[in-house]
């Protein structure tokens, strides 16, 4: 299940705010720990956590290594997002058939 | 398209009247809602849910009670036109102005059956909360899922 690793990722607040960091576009370290109040290692391990859970991929450019969203993740998580009335209408559909 | 997110949209037929059909979603919610895992009672707490409630009006609550006899509040209905429209300002703990909107239209269908149409919008109403690192969140997973996550989705899609 991996909108659950994903879910779970992303419950750490401190991860979430390097995640919504790259929002607007691809983004090395160093410009996504700014304005961070926390450490450039620890802003490094978040987006490896990210990584882990398949929400960023990263690419070598240089000396560099630039991190995007994962738009393929996003796509997963929004068919788990969209599924959440599908047990609560099993249910009720269900439940009104047998009421005969 | 930004700035709008797509609704979820979900649709169900059944062989009641419409009217009958809307008596049980909202006055007999309590029996068939899955309140062992839809719901914002905190199982890792001990917390579990025992009822759904719909206040049967316009301003009417919709809230779960706990075991303990808590009451935890999920929003709010807007429209209750029994056998053809029911909608709910849903909340689940969050502030007002970021609610979103659940609209259950009832049609009916040949021979005597009814069409249920659940519609959840106004994603983007939640709009764009500035960066807060050190919040603390009443709810990972609701804050996560449909504040945070879904104004991301209104910004990539």
């Amino acid at each position: 299940m991996p909108y659950a690793t994903a879910l779970t990722a992303l419950a750490d607040p401190t991860r979430r705010a390097v995640f919504e960091k790259l929002r607007k576009g691809p983004l090395a370290v160093r410009d996504i720990a700014e304005g961070l109040p926390v450490s450039r290692p620890a802003v490094s391990q978040h987006l490896k956590a990210l990584k882990d859970a398949g929400l960023v991929r990263d690419e070598a450019h240089g000396v560099t290594r630039i991190y995007t969203i994962n738009p393929a993740a996003l796509r997963e998580l929004r068919a788990w997002l969209d599924s959440f009335w599908d047990e609560p209408l099993a249910r009720f559909h269900k439940y009104v058939e047998a009421k005969k | 398209m930004s700035g709008a997110i797509a609704p979820v949209i979900k649709t169900i037929e059944v062989s009641h009247s419409p009217l009958d059909t809307f008596l049980a979603f909202t006055e007999e919610i309590g029996a068939w809602w899955p309140l062992e895992t839809h719901t914002r009672a905190n199982r890792s707490d001990g917390e579990r849910s025992v009822n759904v409630v719909v206040e049967p009006r316009v301003d009417g609550r919709i809230y779960e009670v706990l075991q303990d006899g808590r009451e935890l509040d999920w929003g709010v209905v807007s429209s209750f036109e029994p056998g053809v429209h029911f909608a709910m300002h849903w909340r689940l703990g969050r502030p007002a102005e970021e609610g979103t909107l659940v609209s259950v239209r009832f049609e009916p269908i040949a021979p005597s059956g009814c069409r249920v149409t659940l519609t959840h919008e106004n994603w983007e109403r939640m709009g764009e909360e500035g960066v807060r690192m050190r919040e603390a969140y009443e709810s990972g997973w609701i804050e996560v899922l449909e504040r945070r996550f879904l104004a991301h989705l209104g910004k990539v899609s």
